[in-house]
């Protein structure tokens, strides 16, 4: 039975709909035509879904609708948000390799910001402590005590790098455009993960408070130059260059127990790890003299005139928003390793 | 947010182009400060080498207030002339960009207009604000389409091209 077309419009596009379900031709194209006089997006919503239909008479009109409603700028757009995500990415050079950890960054954005600042908040204390220690008497004493800064920054950099690891490390997996390195961001948390990385980070993060240690203790005038710093550099530079990405390469891989095959140069490539550190130098150079030029700017100047430990304090909060960056440019490159040429 | 800029013709077809990324970007800049670079370096050769053995007839001397004042002019337009020069009559691309691969496009995907380009470049200043183009990195980083200062306000973006 047809259903009467009332003369409001709301109710004869609904009684439409209802003809254009029925089964019975006359029915169906007495709706369309209706529809194509009708027009509009509710009309090109329903056209659009008939187009192939298997009446020609109502495929027609449908067609018809649709490009009359093209014609006016609609566009239906859920057959976009539909699309995945792109699968494969070429990597030319090495600009396009970082061009792609910002990428990756920027799909998690919040995440990665977030948990970044929440685990770097123990370097942003620091840097307040430093910069109040014109003020407190308390502070620069403590500052000057080479038995409290000591432990600390090796209780920093051996237990604590594990845990920004583990929550920075895993909102940037998040990032990828893949499902299954999405999915192993789950993997990365936990006591087990911890000690995992705690223990395969050692060597390197030992070494890298030794440096830092080395630097402070030349500050504080327990060494007269800074080579024992540069020397224990150069070691753990080294060790960063060459293996740097074996960590995560463990924690990608679903079995702990597994062999991981290197079958790319990119792992252990010295021309893209002295690239990489000549763009970080800069990077660093571009957050100091920021917050340098800002202070200049804003009327700060008896700060820049302060103690050479406020550079300290400079370097430490670059270093803290760019961990997630080169975070991010480990896993890829590890990524990239497992699977080079695409991502 | 999406790594691409996706252009609707009026015929309702979807053209999506890939972005280009700041590093491509810094890199693409690089390149092209040290042609500017260069050229500011022969134009100072030229300058120097005329002013110590030539004059302009009886009346204007080469170390003339004139002189010295086009030099400055030059020197100026080699600096800001520069991009808008290669961003208009070679498709949106600089020698830099074309190395490495990128174009500026307006954001319907057309050809950039002399007042975009013109803005864009000038705006180069606001995005080395505070030191070594940090606004610019915090603007390409947080923006939906990678853009600059420059870009935002001149309605531009930098895409990556196939050739």
């Amino acid at each position: 039975m047809t259903v009467a077309l009332a003369d409001n419009v709301d109710q004869r596009f609904a009684a439409s709909l209802a003809n254009l379900e029925s089964g019975e031709p006359p029915r169906r194209r007495q709706a369309i035509a209706f529809l194509e006089k009708l027009g509009g997006l509710r009309a090109f919503q329903v056209a659009s879904a008939l187009v192939g239909d298997s009446d020609p008479i109502v495929a027609a009109a449908a067609r018809r609708i649709c490009a009359e409603s093209s014609k006016k700028g609609l566009i239906l757009r859920n057959n976009l948000q539909a699309q995945p995500l792109a699968q494969k990415i070429l990597i030319k050079d090495f600009y396009q390799l970082l061009d792609e950890v910002v990428f990756i960054i920027r799909r998690n954005l919040n995440r990665v910001v977030m948990d970044s600042f929440l685990f770097s908040i123990p370097k942003f204390a620091l840097v307040t402590l430093i910069f109040l220690c014109p003020y407190f008497e308390v502070l620069k004493e403590v500052f000057a005590e080479g038995w409290i800064i000591f432990p600390a920054i090796f209780v920093y950099e051996v237990f604590w790098r594990p845990l920004i690891w583990s929550s920075t490390g895993a909102a940037v997996l998040e990032g990828f455009p893949e499902n299954v390195l999405r999915r192993q961001s789950m993997k990365m948390s936990g006591v087990r993960f911890y000690r995992k990385i705690l223990f395969l980070d050692l060597v390197e993060s030992l070494l890298y408070a030794v440096v830092l240690t080395c630097v402070y203790a030349w500050y504080l005038n327990y060494f007269s130059s800074l080579w024992p710093a540069a020397i224990f550099f150069l070691f753990w530079a080294m060790i960063w260059v060459d293996s740097s990405c074996s960590t995560v390469a463990r924690i990608l891989i679903s079995d702990s127990e597994a062999r991981i095959l290197w079958r790319s140069g990119y792992i252990g490539n010295f021309t893209l790890a002295i690239k990489l550190g000549m763009v970080l130098a800069l990077l660093y150079l571009m957050i100091v003299g920021s917050s340098v030029s800002l202070l200049w700017m804003f009327g700060f100047d008896a700060l820049l005139n302060g103690p050479i430990l406020f550079l300290f304090g400079f370097v430490i909060a670059a270093d803290a928003l760019l961990d997630p960056f080169v975070m991010g440019y480990r896993i890829l490159l590890t990524r990239l390793s497992l699977d080079p040429g695409c991502l | 947010m999406p790594q691409e800029l996706v252009i609707h013709t009026p015929e309702n077809a979807e053209i999506r182009v890939p972005l280009a990324g700041m590093f491509s970007r810094a890199s693409a800049f690089v390149y092209d400060i040290g042609i500017q670079l260069a050229i500011l370096f022969v134009e100072h050769l030229v300058f120097i080498t005329c002013l110590s053995s030539y004059r302009i007839g009886p009346g204007i001397a080469l170390d003339s207030g004139f002189v010295k004042g086009l030099y400055l002019i030059i020197v100026f337009l080699t600096v800001f002339g520069y991009h808008p020069l290669y961003e208009l009559f070679r498709n949106g691309q600089t020698p830099g960009k074309r190395s490495h691969g990128l174009r500026v496009v307006a954001l319907n995907g057309q050809k950039l207009s002399f007042f975009s380009s013109i803005l864009r470049n000038f705006l180069l200043i606001a995005d080395f604000l505070p030191f070594l183009f940090l606004a610019a990195v915090f603007s390409t980083l947080t923006t939906e389409r990678h853009q600059r200062l420059g870009d935002l306000f001149a309605g531009t973006v930098v895409v990556r091209t196939e050739e």
